[in-house]
């Protein structure tokens, strides 16, 4: 009852309005890898996204021991790992590490940040603050209205596939899909999946 | 100002320009002289949640009084501003409602219907309605 009159804390939307990120923005960093400057990957887009979802999966493939009545007697699970779906809308990005660079807050501006080229095979970071199993495991970009400097992470996540919808009567959208490969021995204490 | 005031504000200074009769905003503090046109803010939803950016639903309504008291020719009239409205919400040329300066911006239309039409005492009523996207800011 005291709940019911009260409220419980439940974890709520696609982001949390905590001090760090009022505005509810992801900031997402596109590197890639195959082209090395001064021995650090090209930066093919950093700016931000209004994420309508964020959906976080944990997979595995499995192999299972039959008896001789076809009945599993044991299994096991290999190739672990999580894949990150983002959904959301491209913002203009002001600020002057944007990548396309620009400091600009216009349609103009959100337009190239939105058709920045990249693609399935590049690294994606994202500065996710309060998920530490998004936020990216190195430094997560900051982006115009998403500033938080939260560094621990656990994401290391490399494009699959991604989608850019303009349709009519919307806002502009982006869907990345990431996958990270997991190292993950739960014999011990830590069972963190990074 | 709020979103009601500015967006009435922005479509009634884009209408101005398209019609040759008054055009008024749904509240305001002048009597009615017909034909004119009413520009209203019906609702707004914010969408994408936190962005700042609305969905607005507006009416804008032509009206006109057609008998002995009426302005001669007021139908003529009447008719004609229907036709310049339906032109202006037309989305080639509906983009000009984005004006330097008036911190309002029109990103796009989602729906459009009308012009329905209601007469009652001789009052004849056009009204179309229209939804759009749009953000408090010159972009």
């Amino acid at each position: 009852m005291a709940k019911l009159s009260r409220g419980t804390p439940i974890t709520y939307g696609s982001i949390d309005k905590n001090s760090n990120n009022p505005t509810g923005v992801i900031a997402i960093e596109i590197l890639d890898d195959s082209v090395l400057v001064s021995g650090s990957p090209t930066v093919r887009f950093r700016g931000e996204m209004y994420a309508s979802e964020v959906k976080l999966s944990y997979d595995a493939d499995t192999n299972q021991a039959t008896d001789s009545f076809g009945e599993v007697i044991s299994h096991c699970t290999y190739n672990q790992r999580k894949t990150l779906n983002l959904t959301g809308v491209i913002l203009s990005n002001n600020l002057s590490a944007s990548i396309p660079a620009g400091l600009s807050s216009t349609i103009a501006k959100a337009n190239e940040m939105f058709a920045a080229p990249f693609s399935a095979g590049m690294r994606l970071n994202v500065n996710f603050t309060e998920w530490y199993e998004v936020n990216s495991e190195s430094t997560p970009p900051i982006s115009e209205n998403n500033q938080s400097t939260q560094s621990e992470g656990f994401g290391n996540y490399t494009i699959t596939s991604a989608e850019k919808t303009r349709s009519s009567g919307n806002y502009a959208e982006w869907t990345i899909s990431a996958i990270e490969y997991l190292s993950v021995d739960h014999g011990g204490d830590d069972t963190t999946a990074d | 100002m709020s979103y009601r005031n500015q967006s009435e504000a922005a479509m009634a200074a884009y209408l101005q320009d398209k019609v040759g009769v008054p055009v008024l905003v749904g509240l305001r503090d002048e009597v009615k002289t017909m034909p004119c046109v009413v520009v209203s803010f019906v609702s707004a939803q914010e969408n994408p949640p936190d962005s700042g950016n609305m969905d607005i639903q507006m009416q804008i309504m032509v009206q006109s009084q057609i008998d002995d008291e009426g302005a001669p020719g007021a139908l003529d009239v009447h008719e004609a501003t229907v036709s310049e409205i339906d032109m202006a919400l037309g989305s080639e040329l509906l983009t000009g409602i984005n004006q330097a300066g008036d911190s309002f911006h029109y990103f796009g239309k989602q729906e459009q219907s009308g012009p329905d039409r209601e007469l009652q005492d001789m009052v004849v009523s056009e009204m179309f309605t229209i939804t759009f996207a749009a953000a408090l800011g010159d972009f």
